[in-house]
């Protein structure tokens, strides 16, 4: 044997250990930012160079270590050592990451440059590959300095199976936004050295008095502008737990569910249930493979949720779930039908910025719509929207209410604009979001004119929309039709199923499904949905039960109603391509504005777009 | 048997399991199944489990042909001349015609599931041209469906409907759920086999309405046999090298075979016997050859702790080596060189490295070379 | 094998066949059909695994002999010869391809051994009848309309054939039902049909038979057993599995009490339930009828369209009744209705309905309202 094969590295047990806390870049950013907020910091600056791959720098303004601290803090196993005597705090602080700096220095080049606020000189300490080098005396503002080197330089193996540079540095980028997202109180930066990938400062004073303003000014720096003027405010509580947050409007979204944020306890996870209901609150506005864009805080007491199922996976788990998952899909639910008819601005204002001339590019891009005078007092679910509905709701007791086509007969001619008896027999567009019908054009699209702009509606859409949110509205109110069985089918389930079944047997009957109890452990079905045709009714049956037991809801019948209904409406809408009176065009205007959802079909395609007056002046350079 | 495996070579001498008349060494669950059927008391779902490549496809193509060529269980024993012989095996001879049709897959009472191809439209084209196409790595719902309708209908050729299932544990969730559904209420004069790997990966209501049936591994001398059969053209020794490393898997002797395994071993085996003087070149270039593609670092990895544990035994019982092979000397040299707690804890540390290698993609050359020093180093500190 | 054919006879014989054979079929035996020739006819058979159908062609056999070939590039091939050809087929040394030879034209054909080839005809059959094509055509057709396509009860995925009494006198009664409504038809029962079991013929035999009976105006003769079913026709059989389950006791489900009898106009009642239908686009399109003394009002809304009335007069005496049905299902019974008069006979609203051709005994159909 000679020196050519050498003795396995002492390090190799730390090499290997850190592959588990230290997977990439953007795990070690995780690590030390967690560090930094842990330390108290107000700000935390981030430097990556090469994805992170040459160089993580993590700046900090927190309480700093002193030499013995920083000695102990690249000790493997230190927490153990500490548990007898030290204070409580700093076991929290180095608590579960005590592994973190140790498992980095043995991958890379690790330095560290503290300074205590108060103490009058920093303190530094390197690790190369596992060796750890003495403290010394430096120079540095109050606050610490985490600088990571060539990370996995001594793994070569490890090296090469990390993405290209641009990937990891999306990655860190991603970790840094969804701690950026849970701390608005400290100020955040990425850098790659040359450009500013992110900034968020810190959000102080009067904005922080206001939570859900503070928050959305930090969604908007970490997210984009966009989000911020595109998502509702969502805060509901219920049973001790509180959900806050903000939810982008259906028509802000996404290829993937990328964009979905969600804390618990301050703590950024993702979570197959938390996801599923963010699906299940959008359902009805979203096409199956959009996804919306939402941040959610979710708080609640620290014993009804375990986070430590897998920490890696930031999975959760908790004590009550169908009130976790409530609380999503009835707060985003609620804070989107206060939205009303709202469609995001970003397809107006990306077709804005097509539709500029040459040489404009000095104008500001025009924002477009939310601010029409009308969203004030309509943006609040009750206002102008409920104003609207009291006088173009069909009449109470009407499961039926006016369709379209019956709505636009009654009007005998165009000069009477508005299809409805009403209080004011020539409505001033002003009074009317979506103002007065003046043209169809490609016999596919209205034009409208409002007081200070200019809507342009797809027709089709637009009618779906109304035709799909009318079937739910008929649904909800008992105008099922029940299709009698005459073979009725008897189902056979446990009997605390039956029972539970059994006793939600009246509000299944509103929804058209009609059982009886069959002795002990089995249903027999009557009626079902006619809706459905030919269904198969004990399969139907058992998902209900199943949903029973999981949800204490009976999701299943009313999620297949929907998608029904979603198919029906489609296909029984005004088709693009017919043409409309003008009568037609005012009556699907007013009807659009009596709806809540219309703003938006059932694919999430908008069903309006508005121009302002004041971007349309822009467009001619006239402003 | 082993999986049908990928078409080179080596594959025409080796029938698919629904082609291959021969069982060798599942005596005991042949009798098992004979007795259930002769008794009257034949399940209508049977669980097939044990290692990969010994013999369960094979079993459940010969327990389906068996029973496909079995009279309807009403006209059974109602004939003239009384009840036939009751059958002494499960045998059916190649020349019948329910072997033909099952072959084929034509047989209108037996449906396989499999997993389906990965993509429908080129499958038809490899079809054509006879290859065979690429499959997925798990049975989905859609490959299930139809089996519904298939047991709904009375059976083609009027005796018993087979389903075989190759392998059960390859059936995502929503695939177990409408398999699930039929075991809940089994058709009558209707039989599933299924093929299980690790029935552990089954969700528990499956295996829980399955009667098992536990294969064990092959004995050495039956996988010779059949090497001598499906290899003729390796030497006696090779072949007797192969059943010794294929742990009862004929399967695996095979892979072995086709994947250059015999060098990778013999190589390994020259090195171990060299210890404590390994010749550190010839270390480096097995590093290298192993480091190299994933078939033979499979292969190291599944080799080398296997061989320790196997020495470690050794040293543990006592037993004189009585092998005249290169590793039969290797390892009884080996075993007298530390005492047995030092061996346990090598193996243990190789299989806990070479793991971790996999795990979080460490340098595999390193591994081998570090896996290799640790066992010089504790054979020279005799 | 070597035999000479009409072109004409052997494109007929393959156009019946090559039906059910699956376009893609990732077994290659089952994309064949099946070639036996001998004592002066060329037998052609093809299969799903499902269902058979065999055919006899005369013709010139120098060389008894079996094989199978491609089905639909037979088809192809066959189609494509010009009118009045003579077709040669013949297998080379081997056995591994059929060489069809017709003029100058020569094609090679993959082949596979027979002994691959799936077979259904195997077994006996206990009770054998023969019906007339008409009657047969009746019953499926005054059915079939009522076969459920859900499959959870797959035992309603048929048609019922059975043997029974009919206010004692024997018929052959054919009866389906999806749970909504039910179709029953009978025939006075053939000779040879007594005691026979009750078998569920599948919906796609069903319609494959239902083809082939279109193209014959004589007999056809059935062979049953518990698990397989047979019909004969001129040159061709088609030979199916079963539904190997139990059909449910549909009479306990036809009511007999039903006192409120309504006769009405038959076209008249399907149009007007037709127009007024028209007003939804709903799936579940329900017309209701409020029926008194000499007149039917029919009425339907949509949320979206609107409603629509028609009045239209009838005879009835009993009490006053409101009552809906899904339009469709109306319309497929009226459908069926080939006399003048209709007859209904109702309960309640939640009660299913017997409706009847005045002027026909053999069928009822039992429809159970819709409740809006």
């Amino acid at each position: 044997m000679t020196g050519t094969i050498r003795p396995l590295p002492e390090t190799l047990v730390n090499r290997i250990a850190a592959g588990e806390v230290v997977e990439r870049p953007a795990s070690a950013v995780k690590e030390l930012v967690e560090n930094a907020i842990d330390a108290g910091a107000s700000r935390v600056d981030v430097t990556l160079s090469h994805g992170g791959k040459a160089l993580i720098a993590v700046v900090d303004d927190g309480r700093g270590m002193g030499p013995d601290d920083l000695a102990l803090a690249v000790e493997r196993h230190c927490t153990s050592k500490l548990a007898d005597d030290a204070d409580l705090t700093d076991i929290r602080t180095l608590g579960f990451r005590g592994e973190a700096l140790p498992s980095i220095g043995s991958v890379a080049r690790l330095a560290i440059t503290s300074r205590p606020p108060g103490a009058d000189q920093a303190w530094r300490i390197a690790v190369e590959a596992g060796r750890v080098g003495a403290v010394e005396p430096a120079a540095h503002p109050p606050g610490t300095r985490v600088e990571v080197r060539d990370l996995f330089h001594a793994t070569p193996a490890r090296l090469k199976f990390l993405k290209a540079d641009r990937t990891e540095q999306n990655h860190a980028a991603d970790t840094i936004k969804r701690l950026a997202m849970a701390h608005p109180e400290v100020a955040f930066s990425l850098s790659d050295g040359t450009r500013t990938l992110l900034k968020a400062p810190a959000l102080t004073g009067g904005l922080l008095d206001d939570p859900h303003a503070a928050r959305r000014e930090r969604l908007g720096a970490v997210l984009g502008r966009e989000f911020a003027t595109n998502c509702v405010t969502v805060d509901v509580d219920r049973e001790g737990a509180r959900l806050t947050g903000h939810a982008g409007l259906p028509t802000f979204h996404k290829a993937t569910a990328q964009d979905q944020f969600l804390f618990v306890n301050g703590r950024p996870v993702r979570d197959r249930l938390l996801h599923g209901a963010i699906r299940g609150a959008y359902q009805d506005f979203l096409a199956r493979d959009r996804h919306p864009v939402v941040a959610l805080y979710l708080d609640l007491d620290p014993a009804a949720v375990d986070v430590n199922v897998h920490p890696a996976k930031t999975e959760v788990r908790f004590r009550d779930a169908a009130l976790v998952r409530g609380l999503i899909v009835s707060g985003i639910r609620h804070a989107l039908a206060g939205a009303g008819h709202r469609a995001s601005t970003t397809v107006a204002a990306g077709l804005l910025g097509r539709a500029r001339p040459e040489g404009a590019e000095d104008h500001p891009a025009p924002r477009l719509a939310l601010g029409g005078s009308w969203r004030g007092p309509a943006r609040p679910s009750s206002g102008a929207l409920e104003t609207a509905r009291a006088w173009q709701a069909p009449p109470a007791g009407d499961t039926n209410g006016p369709g379209f086509a019956e709505a636009s007969a009654r009007v005998p001619d165009a000069a009477t604009p508005s299809p409805e008896p009403q209080p004011e027999p020539d409505p001033d567009p002003a009074d009317t979001p979506l103002g007065r019908a003046r043209a169809q054009v490609h016999t596919t699209y209205i034009l409208a004119e409002t007081t200070d702009g200019l809507v342009i509606v797809d027709q089709h859409a637009a009618h779906e929309r109304l035709v799909y949110e009318r079937m739910k509205a008929a649904l909800a109110d008992g105008g099922i039709a029940r299709q009698g069985l005459l073979l009725p089918e008897v189902v056979e389930l446990d009997e605390a199923a039956a029972a539970r079944l059994l006793t939600r047997a009246d509000e299944l009957a509103t929804l058209g499904l009609v059982i009886e109890g069959f002795g002990p452990g089995a249903v027999v079905v009557r009626e079902v949905p006619a809706l459905l045709g030919q269904v198969d009714a004990a399969g139907l049956v058992r998902d209900l039960a199943d949903e029973l037991a999981e949800w204490g809801q009976t999701l299943a019948l009313k999620d297949r109603m929907a998608d029904v209904c979603g198919t029906m409406a489609c296909h029984g809408s005004v088709r693009a391509g017919r043409r409309l009176n003008e009568a037609e065009m005012n009556a699907l205007l007013r009807q659009m504005e009596a709806t809540p959802h219309s703003g938006q079909c059932n694919h999430g395609r908008p069903t309006y777009v508005e121009l302002r007056l004041a971007d349309i002046e822009r467009l001619f350079g006239r402003r | 048997m082993a999986r049908a495996p990928a078409p080179d070579a080596a594959a025409d001498a080796v029938p698919p399991p629904r082609a291959n008349p021969d069982l060798i060494g599942q005596a005991a669950a042949e009798a098992e199944v004979l007795r259930a059927w002769t008794g009257g008391r034949m399940s209508h779902a049977w669980l097939l489990t044990g290692p990969k490549g010994i013999g369960k496809a094979t079993l459940a193509y010969r327990m389906a042909r068996f029973v496909l060529s079995q009279p309807a269980p009403d006209e059974a024993g109602g004939t003239l001349f009384g009840a036939p012989p009751p059958p002494t095996d499960l045998a059916v001879p190649p020349s019948d015609p329910v072997f033909h049709r099952v072959q084929a897959g034509s047989h209108g009472d037996l449906r396989v599931i499999e997993p389906g191809f990965s993509d429908a439209k080129q499958a038809q084209r490899d079809l054509e041209a006879g290859r065979a196409p690429r499959r997925r790595g798990e049975i989905v719902v859609d490959d299930v469906r139809g089996l519904g309708q298939f047991l709904s209908l009375t059976p083609a050729e009027g005796g018993w409907r087979v389903v075989v299932i190759d392998a059960a544990d390859q059936m995502n969730r929503n695939a177990a759920n409408a398999v699930l559904k039929v075991l809940e209420e089994p058709p009558r004069r209707a039989i599933l086999l299924l093929v299980a790997h690790n029935p552990a990966r089954l969700p528990a209501t499956i295996p829980s309405r399955c009667r098992r049936l536990p294969l064990r591994p092959l004995a050495p001398a039956d996988i010779t046999t059949l090497l001598g059969r499906l290899r003729p053209d390796l030497t006696e020794s090779d072949r007797a090298t192969l059943a010794g490393l294929a742990r009862g898997s004929i399967g695996r002797a095979l892979t072995l075979a086709r994947t250059g395994g015999l060098e990778v071993y013999g190589e390994l085996i020259d090195l171990l016997g060299q210890t404590p003087r390994m010749d550190v070149a010839r270390c480096h270039a097995l590093g290298d050859r192993v480091a190299r593609d994933d078939d033979t670092w499979a292969l190291f990895r599944d080799l080398l702790p296997g061989w320790l544990a196997d020495m470690a035994r050794l040293g543990a019982t006592g037993r004189p080596p009585g092998d005249e092979t290169p590793s039969g000397a290797a390892m009884a040299r080996l075993s007298r060189a530390a005492p047995l707690d030092r061996w346990v804890a090598v193996w243990e540390k190789t299989i806990h490295l070479l793991g971790r290698t996999e795990a979080v993609h460490l340098d595999r050359k390193q591994a081998v070379l570090a896996t290799l020093l640790l066992i010089e180093r504790a054979a020279g500190r005799a | 094998m070597q035999l000479t054919i009409e072109r004409s006879a052997l494109l007929k014989s393959l156009g019946h066949i090559q039906s059910v054979v699956e376009r893609r079929n990732t077994i290659p035996i089952l994309s064949n059909v099946k070639l036996d020739a001998r004592d002066g006819a060329l037998g052609l058979n093809a299969t799903d695994m499902d269902l058979e159908i065999a055919e006899s062609v005369g013709s010139d056999i120098a060389k008894a002999g079996a094989s199978t070939a491609p089905a639909h590039t037979l088809y192809d091939i066959v189609r494509k010869l010009p009118d009045g050809a003579q077709v040669e087929l013949s297998l080379d040394g081997e056995g591994n391809h059929l060489v069809l030879r017709s003029g100058r034209s020569r094609f090679n054909l993959a082949c596979l051994p027979v002994d691959e080839f799936p077979a259904m005809s195997a077994g006996s059959y206990t009770h054998s009848f023969s019906v007339s094509a008409a009657d047969l055509r009746g019953m499926i057709d005054r059915t079939r309309f009522a076969i459920s396509t859900e499959e959870t009860r797959y035992y309603l995925n048929g048609i019922h054939l059975h043997a029974t009494t009919s206010d004692g006198v024997p018929v052959l009664r054919a009866v389906a039902t999806d749970g909504h409504r039910l179709a029953r038809v009978e025939v006075p029962l053939p000779d040879g049909a007594a005691g026979m079991p009750g078998i569920i013929v599948p919906r796609k035999t069903v319609a494959e038979l239902r083809k082939l009976i279109d193209e014959t105006g004589m007999d056809v003769s059935v062979s049953l057993s518990d698990s397989k079913i047979r019909f004969a026709f001129d040159d061709c059989v088609m030979v199916s599995k079963l539904i190997d389950g139990t059909f449910p006791d549909y009479e306990r489900v036809i009511p007999t009490d039903n006192d409120k009898v309504l006769e009405i106009d038959a076209a008249t009642l399907g149009k007007a339930v037709d127009r007024v239908s028209a007003i939804s686009a709903e799936k579940s399109r329900a017309v209701k009828m409020a029926v008194e003394k000499g007149q039917v009002t029919l009425s339907a809304n949509s949320p979206d369209a609107g409603s629509a009335v028609e009045e239209i007069e009838a005879s009835y005496d009993a009490s006053p009744i409101e009552i809906g049905f899904n339009s469709r299902y109306l319309l497929d019974i009226l459908g069926q209705v080939e006399g003048d008069a209709v007859r209904l006979v109702m309960a309640d609203a939640s009660a299913p309905t017997v409706i009847r051709d005045v002027a026909d005994g053999s069928a009822i159909y039992v429809l159970m309202p819709m409740r809006v």
